[in-house]
């Protein structure tokens, strides 16, 4: 008798039935039709795996974590939680689904401004070029995410920021 | 030959001087910042001495302290590499002054050919075509009128350019004060000297340059040319040897005019002569970077040369061990420049650990890289991660093998650009040899189209992962539960048919 197991990602719950087989397990994710054929082998010592999924074999890096696991494959990290299966009704919903009317752009490695193109007060479209930022010996240019209204600039030219720093906070604009 | 050489660089460039140091059976010595204590370049050299911390301007520019460091323990030569002190005609002659051997041309030809508008003057004068252009600049104004009587579109360079730094080009009057103060502003913050100057702009161009090496008593000899069109912001991504818009006339055309250009510098050590070619074959004079070139390794593989070693051997005074009739290229071999940055995200530098590193490897691959397990990659230095290069019997081969590389390669905790070069790599006008410097700006990066697969892939993973590890499964399947052998033995080959509901090749299989 399969098991059932929730997997979470980004807010998202996923339900998963898995049973011993052959070997290895078989999987079947909420909404397929079809059951998978999936093992895990550990390579070393390291973190790294490599999943056998329907045969293919697919390297994957697991870092634990209390409740889950970081997965990366590819260029892509994950953030999985994994627990026991539970009705629906009973699981945490996602985060408070209303999207947020303002922007934060963040900065998203350590380097220093090297210019400011908004001011507090300007209305921006996406894709509009707010700030430069030196890092790695490369201008980089970091571009408004949505239209809106700057509202703050909290950084000068020639400041040295880390990645994470607040750079320009954003307003949504009219409509 | 020297009794020791100091190697002032880091990463994987100054590994691959320790290598070739050893090849020559010269004792290597590294110097490192604070950041770089368990690198490879110091962890494989025969000695290694701490300079300074992680800013390079305290540590890899520190060129007193290199010096020092040098004398104190015993080298005869320095070797600066590429970037950071290679082009830097003071310290090329502060090295001579303490008694110690640049491995690279003299000061004086430093200084002629590092000044783009002199060096432009000297390919003139020795009957080099080159581009429109204008003398140096300093003011906003100046140069907008000097644009206007070349005519636009313009490129803005920074007069002691290099290295695609303070470039801007500029299609109309309208963009040209903002772009020019740009570039000026660019030029003051890499090189410390605002000056610019103007060069008419080319369309559809493509980016040849051609290598040479040069002895102590004045012979000078051309090795072949290299295809640098694939650039993206002036950056170069992907590099060839030979080029397939380089007939055998034009490369003897373009051979003889590096060697007079290197002969009217008197010229010694590597250098690379950088022309732009027209559609219609015409070439113009670029500039001649004074140092060995990040991508030296598509030229030794076609050519069988060892660069790094052979200017080692004309530093210490040898004669060059051939001349142009004996050396024979053979086949073709592409190189990818593998950086830290995302081209998901607008190809912002990603900074991190690399928490696990696995190079390609097989027929006809050779990576230059100095990566390893754990090793952070800081914002100090440039993103450059490892160089792969591919050989082949032709071009095909070789971008065939250079894809399989790409496939191998294994790197997690950084974003790379691999999906994006393994994009460029099956784009049809690239297969076709259809490239110009424009290229990567007419093909953009395309949406990342595994993502729902990977993501499947990591839940599952995930799933078996916890579940076997936490005891709930009796993990007889699975290895994390620390016993892969029994795991292993349980395997068994029969599950043909099951569960390949989406067929083979559903799987990316690049991590």
């Amino acid at each position: 008798m399969a098991e059932k197991y929730l997997v979470r990602l980004e807010d998202e719950d996923v339900s998963f039935e898995i049973e011993p087989d052959d070997g290895g397990f078989r999987v079947r994710r909420e909404g397929s039709e079809q059951w998978s054929w999936a093992r895990l082998e550990r390579i070393g010592d390291s973190n790294l795996h490599v999943v056998l999924l329907d045969h293919h074999p697919i390297e994957i890096y697991l870092e634990r974590r209390r409740g889950g696991v970081y997965a990366t494959v590819g260029r892509h990290i994950f953030d999985l939680d994994v627990g026991p299966w539970r009705p629906p009704g009973t699981r945490t919903g996602p985060r408070d689904g209303t999207q947020s009317r303002a922007a934060r752009i963040i900065a998203p490695m350590t380097g220093s401004i090297v210019e400011v193109r908004c001011e507090p007060g300007q209305t921006v479209e996406a894709g509009e070029v707010l700030l430069v930022i030196e890092s790695m010996k490369m201008n980089n240019e970091l571009r408004s995410p949505s239209d809106g209204i700057v509202a703050s600039v909290p950084v000068k030219p020639g400041q040295r920021v880390n990645a994470g720093d607040l750079l320009v906070a954003l307003e949504a604009g009219e409509g | 030959m020297f009794n020791k050489i100091l190697i002032a660089n880091r990463g994987e460039i100054a590994l691959r001087i320790v290598r070739a140091c050893g090849d020559l059976e010269v004792p290597s010595v590294a110097v490192f910042s604070d950041v770089d204590r368990v690198s490879q370049h110091v962890r494989y050299a025969d000695e290694a001495y701490h300079i300074g911390p992680a800013d390079a301007r305290l540590s890899y520019l520190n060129g007193e302290k290199i010096i020092e460091v040098a004398r104190q323990c015993g080298a005869d030569a320095i070797h600066p590499g590429y970037g950071f002190l290679a082009e830097n005609a003071d310290f090329a002659e502060a090295c001579m002054d303490a008694g110690l051997t640049f491995i690279g041309p003299s000061p004086e030809s430093i200084r002629m050919l590092g000044d783009k508008i002199a060096a432009r003057e000297l390919a003139k004068s020795v009957g080099i075509p080159v581009l429109e252009g204008s003398p140096e600049v300093h003011s906003i104004d100046e140069a907008m009128a000097l644009a206007e009587s070349i005519g636009y579109p313009v490129m803005v360079k920074a007069a002691a350019g290099g290295g695609g730094r303070g470039i801007r080009h500029v299609l109309s009057p309208e963009e040209f004060p903002g772009a020019a103060a740009r570039a000026i502003q660019e030029a003051q913050a890499a090189f410390g000297n605002p000056a610019i100057y103007l060069e008419k702009y080319l369309h559809d161009i493509r980016h040849i340059e051609v290598q040479i090496i040069g002895d102590q008593f004045g012979n000078v000899v051309p090795i072949g040319e290299r295809e640098c069109s694939i650039q993206r912001r002036h950056q170069k991504l992907i590099e060839e040897c030979p080029s397939v818009a380089v007939t055998p006339d034009l490369r003897r055309a373009l051979g003889r005019a590096a060697v007079r250009l290197a002969r009217a510098a008197n010229y010694h050590n590597v250098g690379t002569v950088e022309f732009l070619l027209t559609e219609s074959g015409d070439y113009y004079f670029l500039e001649m970077n004074t140092r060995l070139q990040v991508e030296h390794p598509v030229t030794e593989m076609t050519s069988g040369v060892d660069l790094v070693k052979d200017q080692i051997l004309v530093a210490s005074g040898e004669e060059l061990p051939y001349d142009e009739v004996e050396l024979l290229t053979r086949g073709w071999a592409i190189e990818c420049r593998i950086v830290a940055e995302d081209p998901f995200n607008n190809f912002l530098p990603s900074v991190g650990r690399v928490v696990l590193a696995r190079e390609p490897a097989g027929p006809g691959i050779r990576v230059e890289s100095a990566l390893y397990d754990g090793m952070e990659v800081t914002p100090y230095y440039d993103s450059l991660l490892a160089k792969v290069t591919a050989w082949g019997r032709n071009r095909e081969g070789a971008l065939n093998r250079m894809k399989r590389a790409l496939n191998e390669f294994r790197l997690v905790g950084v974003a790379t650009n691999i999906p994006y070069i393994q994009q460029v790599l099956d784009l049809p006008d690239f297969r076709e040899g259809r490239i110009d410097t424009g290229f990567l700006d007419r093909h953009e990066v395309k949406p990342d189209e595994h993502l729902a697969e990977l993501r499947e892939v990591s839940e599952i993973a995930a799933l078996l992962f916890v579940t076997a590890g936490d005891g709930v499964r009796n993990g007889n399947g699975s290895a994390s539960n620390g016993h892969p052998g029994a795991a292993q033995s349980s395997w068994r080959e029969q599950m043909a048919g099951i569960g390949s509901r989406r067929g083979m090749g559903r799987w990316p299989r690049s991590i």
